[in-house]
């Protein structure tokens, strides 16, 4: 199993959030809810306020929340690979249905948000999977929001004490109601104990608490990075129950990517160039596991090819069809690796 | 018709109460103060001095609901408004109970449905270095803008950098409705009276 903690692994100490009005009220006057998160249980708790209630109408036949989550799934499900990672998104999504079936019957339930470590090179589908979960998590009523807010160390670190801390609530405030994604999370760590990261994340770690259950957070990164990362924080780990990992893809999964990539830009590949970049991605494979900007690097790899293929078309334009417009030769994609 | 005035601290909630009731031509302000426990005490106060009471430099001078009553008189009818002013609504948790029970009576006021003048302080807004979020600005237009006959004021428009303000409310809050006012020269005081007749219910 890719995973190494179910979601069924929660902390014991998880909270409830106020079930009623008169309940959030409460909570304001005994100072465990801020005036603006009292704002946004009583938005959460008032039927009058759907989230389409302000502004634009409301479409008629909307789809179910239902309808909707199968539809992200189904997205979720044309990424190439990843088959652990679409395992354990569906544990998540029936581990949340179950939940709320639970309250429904007043039985005892874990309300804790499902903050999530994702481990992987870059271009192994972190970031769309993160954006795929934002939507599932808004669609099952979990988030209200669902965006997601994209983040590196840059956008959290700042120059001079007290600097981090606000630049991160910035962030953390953006994010509230969606998905905060901190890519290359381990980079906080970088610096050591004087190292302004350290206060990025302890900024992080308060808002876990104080805005709780009203974000999700998934810290990204490359496994071994990540690992050390956690293991060096032992604070945070314990905050997140779910571990993802995004393995390289393999040469087989690449020509996938490429595959699709070319339909979606109203291109083909020749058989021949599928067969000669499935070889030739064998014999490199050292080079495009570690290497593996993966996903990515078959982007440029396509863009290149299909500069080339102009120019060689450029010359006899006059002459050429629909299909020897659409058509990528493997003497196209070679000349660009 | 209640009209609940809502905003931050120091948004200028209290100076626009006390001179949109002086524009509408009361003389002098009763204010009804419900304090902490709830109890409500009379007040008689001039303008001049209901301004110098209610308005302040620090954020927390208004801790308890204060309401003012004024008739609008059209030319058919005399209407009568209710104003209520609020405490301060700020992202941290207040250390004083009397503070925090304020903010709760002032919340729950909202669900009753008055109409909500949601005041924003728009040169703050516009001198604001980086565009922070202000979390409870948006809570009280997603909250009171969906339930409530609702409009933002934009206020302190006399000062320099609110026409910059300005705009990013607009950019921020838009499909809401949003009137630029002084609660000094008292521009935009005209056409919040005229919102508010328009809503009468
Ligand atoms: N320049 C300017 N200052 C204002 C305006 N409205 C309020 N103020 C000032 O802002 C401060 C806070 O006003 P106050 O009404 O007490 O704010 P409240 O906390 O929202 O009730 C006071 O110093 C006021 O004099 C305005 O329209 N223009
Ligand atoms: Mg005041």
């Amino acid at each position: 199993m890719p995973q190494s903690a179910t979601p069924f692994n929660l902390q014991p100490d998880s909270v409830d959030r106020p079930i009623s009005q008169d309940e959030v009220l409460h909570w304001l006057e005994a100072g465990r809810l801020s005036p603006d998160g009292a704002l946004r249980h009583l938005i959460r708790l008032d039927s009058r306020t759907g989230p389409m209630a302000v502004g634009a109408g409301r479409k008629s036949a909307q789809p179910s929340p239902k309808e909707r989550a199968d539809a992200i799934l189904r997205e979720l499900d044309q990424l190439v690979g990843l088959s652990g990672v679409k395992l354990l998104v569906r544990e998540i999504r029936a581990f949340i249905e179950v939940q709320q079936r639970r309250a429904e019957f007043h039985l005892s339930q874990e309300s804790h948000m499902l903050h999530m470590v994702f481990q992987g090179a870059p271009g192994t589908g972190k970031t769309t999977v993160a954006r795929l979960l934002g939507q599932l998590f808004e669609a099952l009523g979990v988030l209200p929001k669902g965006h997601l807010v994209e983040v590196e160390r840059a956008d959290l670190v700042g120059e001079y004490i007290g600097h981090t801390a606000q630049k991160t609530r910035d962030v953390i405030k953006r994010a509230l109601g969606g998905v905060m994604f901190v890519d290359e999370a381990y980079a906080l760590a970088r610096g050591g104990e004087k190292d302004f990261g350290k206060e990025a994340i302890d900024t992080m770690v308060k808002a876990m608490e104080d805005y709780r259950g009203e974000f999700l957070l998934i810290l990204a990164g490359y496994p071994q990075e990540m690992a050390q990362f956690l293991a060096t924080n032992p604070g945070l780990l314990s905050r997140f129950p779910i571990h993802l990992e995004f393995p390289d893809y393999s040469p087989p999964e690449l020509v996938a990517i490429a595959r699709a990539m070319t339909v979606q830009h109203q291109y083909h590949l020749s058989p021949d160039a599928e067969a000669s970049l499935l070889a030739y991605m064998e014999e490199h494979a050292r080079y495009w596991h570690t290497n593996a900007g993966n996903a990515r690097m078959i982007r440029n790899l396509l863009e290149r090819s299909i500069r080339r293929q102009a120019v060689r078309l450029a010359d006899n334009l006059d002459h050429v069809t629909r299909q020897d417009l659409m058509l990528l030769t493997w003497s196209d994609i070679e000349g660009g690796l | 018709m209640e009209a609940l005035v809502l905003g931050r601290p120091n948004a200028g909630k209290s100076l626009f109460l006390v001179n949109f009731a002086a524009y509408l031509g009361l003389k002098e302000i009763r204010v009804e103060v419900l304090d902490g426990e709830g109890r409500a005490r009379h007040q008689r106060l001039s303008i001049e001095l209901a301004r110098r009471h209610l308005v302040s430099h620090t954020p927390y001078k208004t801790t308890a609901l204060q309401t003012i009553h004024v008739d609008i008189t059209t030319a058919k009818t005399a209407h009568r408004l209710t104003l209520t002013d609020t405490v301060g609504l700020t992202e941290e948790i207040s250390g004083e109970l009397v503070i925090r029970r304020a903010i709760a009576i002032a919340l729950s006021r909202i669900s009753q449905g008055p109409m909500v003048l949601h005041v924003v302080d728009a040169s703050a807004v516009g001198y604001s270095a980086i565009e922070t979020v202000s979390l409870v600005d948006d809570g009280i237009a997603r909250y009171a803008g969906s339930i409530s006959t609702y409009a933002i004021l934009a206020t302190k428009m006399d000062k320099e950098s609110a026409k910059a303000g300005l705009e990013r409310i607009r950019e921020r809050f838009q499909g809401y409705p949003i009137i630029p006012i002084s609660g000094i020269t008292r521009r935009g005081f005209k056409d919040v009276k005229t919102f508010i007749l328009r809503h009468w219910q």
